[in-house]
């Protein structure tokens, strides 16, 4: 079944400009009629390309945060790692992680991050959170 | 003694489902009743399998989360369950791991809660049990959902570095319910025309 730009964009939680501009820079997806079109395994492509982010009750940096954090049972040992697990920018990642920390989503145990499963938020969270996949960094999808 | 209702006696055998409802009636001294723990708490949670041995937690378990009452009978979150269940794993023997594994694989079938979130819950509850451990019980389970896995269940107890996960289905093909009075999963789906994430919802 074909997709068009919108419904991957709503499907992975982001914008038809970023959907096409990952699209050209893959080489994946066809133009019919002036219109791109995206395949099954199109999809799956720009899925690992672009991550799959979902609406929450929070910024998709902090969801991301929590999806990887919450996989983690040793936790991440820095705003960088956080980063390279997340695939987010060092600065977007040490933001999100100030926020969750000052929310008490992310605790620090031992100059560690971990999430903190007994918030009382965290239950409400845990589906959407779940949903979320980090995008494949380029040295893992070669 | 009430009657069960028909999805419990589904889930459990004849004898249980009598012990279930003898249980139910009859608190202790004290007015409590016996908390259903491990196993079959998580039959009574996730519906998904015929339940021949209810368990019970003992005097003094850790409880992350408030237990839930189904059907008069206090049963303990999904959260604990899984907890319970995985520090058995270490310490059973080759005959128990299956059905052991059998449940975590319902539990990441019908829920969002991951093995790898399970051992962060067993720090928690059980920290003398050690999370690396657990994991290494995987690779006894011999079938491919769990052999498929353990790579990510492995690389997850690195505190750096990305893991790569084989994308999954959304959880919940079909609602699950939380306790008699709890909440309902509801699977994320599309309405309108938009996407909707999966959500609970009371019942």
């Amino acid at each position: 079944m074909n997709n068009t730009p919108e419904q991957v964009a709503r499907r992975l939680g982001t914008s038809r400009r970023r959907v096409v501009s990952a699209a050209r820079r893959l080489g994946v997806g066809r133009i019919a009629a002036g219109q791109w079109l995206f395949s099954g395994p199109d999809f799956e492509r720009l899925a690992a390309e672009l991550g799959v982010d979902v609406g929450g009750p929070l910024p998709r940096a902090q969801m991301r945060v929590l999806a990887e954090l919450s996989l983690r049972p040793h936790g991440l040992v820095s705003a960088r790692a956080v980063a390279v697990a997340c695939g987010l920018a060092p600065a977007t990642a040490s933001a999100a992680l100030k926020a969750l920390v000052a929310d008490g989503l992310v605790v620090v145990r031992d100059a560690v991050f971990h999430v903190d499963v007994l918030h009382p938020r965290w239950l409400e969270l845990r589906p959407s959170v779940r949903q979320v996949r980090q995008p494949v960094p380029d040295a893992e999808a070669a | 003694m009430d009657r069960l209702p028909p999805w419990l006696r589904d889930v459990l055998t004849i004898e249980q489902a009598r012990r279930w409802r003898v249980l139910a009636a009859t608190p202790d001294e004290t007015g409590e009743r016996p908390i259903v723990a491990g196993r079959s708490a998580l039959v009574a949670l996730l519906r998904h399998r015929v339940c021949d041995e209810l368990t019970f937690a003992a005097e003094g378990d850790p409880l992350l989360r408030e237990p839930s009452t189904v059907c008069g009978l206090p049963v303990e979150s999904l959260d604990d369950a899984v907890a319970r269940v995985l520090a058995a794993l270490p310490y059973a023997t080759a005959a128990e791991l299956p059905p052991l594994f059998g449940d975590l694989a319902a539990v990441e079938r019908l829920t969002p809660l991951r093995v790898e979130e399970g051992l962060i819950l067993l720090g928690l509850a059980y920290d003398h049990v050690d999370p690396a451990a657990v994991v290494d019980t995987f690779a006894r389970a011999g079938d491919d959902y769990w052999l498929r896995r353990l790579p990510e269940l492995r690389a997850s107890l690195v505190n750096r570095g990305y893991v790569h996960r084989t994308p999954g289905g959304p959880p919940g093909a079909r609602a699950l319910t939380i306790g008699t009075d709890g909440q309902v999963w509801v699977p994320p789906h599309q309405r309108d025309g938009h996407e909707v994430g999966g959500y609970w919802r009371r019942r």
